[in-house]
């Protein structure tokens, strides 16, 4: 017969599972990468128009990897600019759905443009600041890359590969 | 390999000494220097790293989050202007990109008449004069001088306006470009190859990686600092005095988050950016900006130290691939159009001698908010700079100039550059801004009722605290700030060194 003692151990014994449990997923949450697929996917859908090289011979950002080397620097960023350019890509991408009846990630290129262009010149302040975001994040991750220096006749550094 | 006085904080530690400063850059170096040849235990601190010119590998993604605080993506706290300052052993003098000017006599004579500082031109001068010594200050060699500074010069020939060389502080320039991430050749004659290496021959230490959260203090006497590493171990340094010399931004903070004694407010106050924009102009040959030295000319046509009508700098100005691209205006097909230019692009910066005294503020852990919004009138004033810009660069020759913000503005003759200025100046926060001269914040002055730091350069608030950096101006100098800073550096180290 469970008696008060019993009930109590089951509340301890509940508590401290309780407690272990929170602890291992804050373990697991502090060593996770702090961007997500999702997120990459909208970097990289981004990156694409920013940066689409049309019908000249520089690499796509896909093919140089943009949106990986962008994310690369974003980490090394305080945690709280993290926070909120992880704030600008979901409201980016969510904001979409209400204005064009689709995620961002889901949009036609020509669609994706025009809300980029919606940004770009925005006459409200905060839209072309985060525009200028997107614009300084991509072009870290794209134009750090060798490959798209020879289309600029720039030749890169004197030291290093 | 450690060297012998040059330590990076990897573990908790308690230390003593007589005076720890705060920072390593031009004023910290400086101070640190002077207190060390007086005889003093000196530590200096510095939140980045000890880097070694030999592994600046001159790549943007790399050297922007090694050599600049936030990894260069510190805004004003409405983001309108993007704020670069250093670290590392040597603050910004490991970036910047030489230049060295004194501030004009009519400014200081200014300064010493507002502030109630008679003796203050008198001490620069022979601080100035020490500075230029140490640092082999020298005028750019015309060989030196790059096709985006040579077409700079003819423009503003072309217009008849006001122009000439500017001085350096480097020897042995290979004239790679890459200044503002870092000299691989160890030719910048700077805070980390100069001052630091005789603040550690009279027997200081210098400690990286650590990041002063807190000035401790007792019955208003400092007692020290404390601070955590990269790795988030605490570090307590005890100290009969501290000298705060962590840039514009991080000394008001610093204090600010230490609890302070502050009666008027003035920690914070008189914060003061020199914000600028760019200029670029597409030229049918070759300009290829990224060669040779960045800026060894100045047009002050538009600048004097006090007339309230003249307050642009305009001088060149040219970024590597990933900082022009992030300025060039649109995206897709027509940034890629703009980016197709590059080699054929010149640059130029306007930059404001601004009246807008903004406000550092702090998080609790320290971080520093500047709060910073261009008034009317410095608004006109850099709209007629873009204005300015176009214009000497199309006077050089240039098919086009641009000026980019939402809707880039494209002028491709002088005519066209007449009413610009006024179109620009309807435009708030268009287009973006960057500032790389934080000053002020904790002002010089005698009275505690309009100035943070006292004459010597102690803190109004509270007893052994020092101030030796940017933050010192009064005003904005209109010139870049290193020389200064190091010369209060100088003059505050040595009286620091008298009172204790």
């Amino acid at each position: 017969m469970a008696g008060p003692d019993s009930a109590t151990g089951l509340t301890r014994r509940l508590v401290l599972g309780l407690g272990l449990a929170s602890g291992l997923a804050l373990v697991a949450v502090g060593s996770a990468p702090f961007w997500l697929a999702s997120e990459r996917d909208l970097l990289q859908a981004v990156l694409a128009r920013l940066f689409d090289p049309g019908d000249h011979p520089a690499p796509t950002p896909a093919q140089v990897g943009a949106a990986d080397a962008a994310l690369t620097y974003l980490a090394q960023l305080p945690r709280r600019e993290q926070w909120l350019c992880r704030g600008l890509f979901r409201s980016l991408e969510w904001e979409c759905v209400w204005t064009r009846g689709s995620r961002f990630t889901r949009l036609s290129a020509a669609d994706q443009d025009a809300v980029l262009s919606t940004l770009a010149t925005s006459s409200l302040y905060p839209r072309r600041l985060a525009f200028a975001c997107l614009k300084q994040i991509g072009a870290m991750g794209y134009y750090q890359h060798r490959e798209t220096w020879t289309h600029l006749a720039y030749p890169g550094p004197w030291v290093g590969p | 390999m450690t060297e012998p006085g040059y330590a990076h904080a990897a573990g908790p530690m308690t230390l003593g000494c007589d005076v720890v400063v705060v920072g390593s850059g031009a004023g910290g170096s400086a101070a640190a220097k002077n207190l060390a040849q007086a005889g003093h235990d000196v530590i200096v601190l510095e939140m980045g790293a000890r880097e070694r010119p030999s592994s600046f590998t001159q790549r943007e993604e790399d050297m922007l989050p090694r050599l600049f605080q936030d990894a260069a993506a510190r805004t004003t706290a409405d983001g309108a202007i993007h704020v670069l300052q250093g670290k590392g052993v040597g603050g910004s003098t490991l970036h910047n990109i030489n230049l060295c000017k004194r501030v004009p006599d009519s400014l200081l004579d200014r300064w010493a008449q507002v502030q109630g500082l008679p003796e203050l031109p008198t001490t620069l001068a022979a601080a100035y004069d020490q500075v230029e010594a140490d640092l082999s200050v020298s005028q750019v060699p015309e060989e030196n001088v790059n096709r985006n500074n040579a077409l700079f010069r003819q423009g503003a020939r072309a217009l008849g306006w006001r122009n000439g060389p500017l001085l350096h502080n480097r020897v042995g320039c290979l004239g790679s470009g890459f200044c503002e991430l870092g000299c691989a050749y160890d030719a910048k004659q700077n805070a980390a190859k100069i001052y630091l290496p005789q603040a550690v021959q009279a027997g200081a230490r210098v400690l990286s990686g650590v990041r002063v959260h807190r000035i401790t203090h007792r019955f208003g006497r400092a007692r020290g600092v404390q601070g955590r590493t990269v790795g988030g171990h605490r570090i307590r340094v005890h100290a009969r005095a501290v000298v705060v010399a962590a840039s514009a931004t991080g000394s008001p903070a610093l204090i600010l988050a230490s609890g302070l004694g502050d009666r008027h407010h003035q920690v914070g106050a008189g914060l003061h950016l020199h914000p600028g924009g760019v200029v670029g102009g597409v030229f049918d040959q070759p300009v290829r900006g990224w060669e040779g030295i960045p800026q060894s000319w100045e047009c002050t046509e538009f600048l004097s130290p006090t007339d309230p009508d003249r307050r642009i700098w305009l001088v060149p100005n040219f970024g590597h691939p990933v900082i022009t691209a992030s300025q060039l205006p649109g995206f897709g097909g027509e940034h890629a159009g703009w980016m197709r230019a590059y080699p054929r692009m010149a640059a130029l910066s306007p930059m404001l001698h601004d009246h807008t005294a903004g406000r550092v503020a702090a998080t609790r852990s320290g971080h520093p908010v500047l709060r910073y919004s261009l008034d009317r009138g410095d608004r006109r004033a850099l709209a007629a700079g873009f204005a300015a810009g176009a214009r000497l660069l199309l006077a050089a020759g240039a098919l086009k100039a641009v000026i980019p913000t939402a809707r880039p503005v494209v002028v491709t003759s002088l005519a066209g550059t007449e009413t610009l200025a006024n179109e620009l100046s309807m435009r708030r926060k268009d287009p973006p801004l960057s500032a790389v001269h934080p000053m002020g914040g904790l002002r010089l002055g005698a009275a505690p009722r309009s100035s943070a730091v006292d004459a010597q350069g102690r803190l109004h608030g509270a007893r052994g605290v020092w101030v030796a950096d940017g933050s010192l101006m009064p005003s904005s100098t209109g010139v870049p700030p290193q020389l200064t800073i190091y010369a209060l550096g100088l003059v505050v180290g040595s009286r620091c060194a008298e009172a204790l």
